[in-house]
């Protein structure tokens, strides 16, 4: 398993618990197994582009993003 | 702003219902006092219901579980009114009813601030007219509560008490006006997305009980006589409860869809 996707999996899910609760995250985490990091990232903006608006959908992306970002520097 | 038809069509026929039945009836009919406790419990049910559906661990969760337990306050209050009013012939005010009325507003304002807190309001970066209309509609609203709502409202012939009370209905609504800052900020932070709606259609119920406070705080006199349209004031806060109703529905259901559609 790529070393960012844990990381990526349990960013993501701390953001979907934050807004959307533990019975939304837990369905979340068994929808994650096995996507690559893209597609969760997809899911992830899919989801909330529709809750949260344009732009505080950016500004969390941007945090996962960074995430991804950092791991490929190291 | 997405929405869900369904429940704003059964609330507004349910609107419709109660505004032809107190148009029909006596003033404080025992029918149309009945009736008038149906929303209020809606909207209680839908508080809970709605923060059910996200759980406690979320911020969303805890927000609109607070906001249920204030609602159930109110819930409390207009129950016992209803029954020291109807069946016990006692004068509700003051009385044990005014401590659940009183004591859902901290709830609101905590509800509300913490709903809003993962909005990361940017207040500098929004639109400065909409900043201005919005600072302006507040200002106007507090006026009108701290005039009429508290100094109009104190009587040198009543007891301490009662102008105590009566004057913390004024101060609650203050204490509203002031989350409500916070939701009309989350409202535009999400704008696009449906907390956005949650957030504005919870700002608009509220709004109505402002409204209605402040009509009753002008009109009690006549509200109290039965005089219509005095009455009608029931109607206004009628409107916040079945709007804050709607508001919470709409929200639950759509997690709850996506809750299905995932699973």
């Amino acid at each position: 398993m790529p070393p960012t996707k844990p990381k990526l999996q349990e960013e993501s899910l701390k953001i979907i618990l934050s807004f959307f609760g533990e019975k939304t995250a837990r369905l979340y985490e068994k929808k994650f197994i096995g996507k690559t990091d893209a597609m969760i990232l997809i899911m992830v903006r899919e989801l909330l582009g529709e809750y949260l608006g344009p732009d505080q959908t950016e500004a969390q992306m941007s945090y996962l993003y960074k995430l991804i970002e950092k791991h490929e520097n190291k | 702003m997405k929405t869900n038809k369904s429940p704003a069509v059964i609330l507004f026929a349910v609107f419709i219902f109660l505004t032809i039945t107190y148009i029909i009836e006596e003033p404080f009919s025992f029918l149309a006092e009945t009736l008038y406790l149906f929303p209020v419990f809606l909207a209680v049910l839908a508080g809970f219901f709605a923060s059910e559906v996200y759980g406690p661990k979320s911020h969303n969760g805890k927000a609109l579980a607070l906001i249920a337990f204030g609602l159930a306050f109110w819930a409390a209050g207009e129950l016992i009114w209803y029954i020291f009013k109807n069946f016990l012939n006692i004068d509700p005010f003051p009385s044990v009813a005014d401590a659940f009325f009183l004591l859902a507003y901290p709830l609101f304002f905590a509800g509300i601030l913490i709903g809003t807190r993962l909005a990361e309001i940017k207040w500098n970066r929004m639109n400065k007219s909409a900043i201005a209309a919005g600072i302006t509609a507040i200002v106007i609203l507090a006026a009108a509560v701290s005039y009429w709502g508290i100094y109009k409202v104190y009587d040198p012939e009543t007891s301490p008490l009662e102008n105590i009370i009566a004057m913390s209905y004024g101060v609650g609504d203050l204490i509203l006006i002031g989350a409500l800052i916070f939701s009309l900020g989350a409202a535009r932070a999400f704008r696009g997305g449906r907390f956005g709606t949650l957030w504005t259609i919870l700002t608009g119920g509220f709004f109505f009980f402002l409204v209605a406070d402040i009509f009753f705080a002008i009109y009690q006199p006549i509200y109290i006589e039965g005089l219509k349209p005095c009455v009608y004031i029931d109607l206004v806060w009628i409107a916040g409860y079945l709007l804050i109703t709607y508001g919470l529905l709409d929200n639950a259901f759509s997690i709850r869809s996506i809750q299905k559609k995932i699973k």
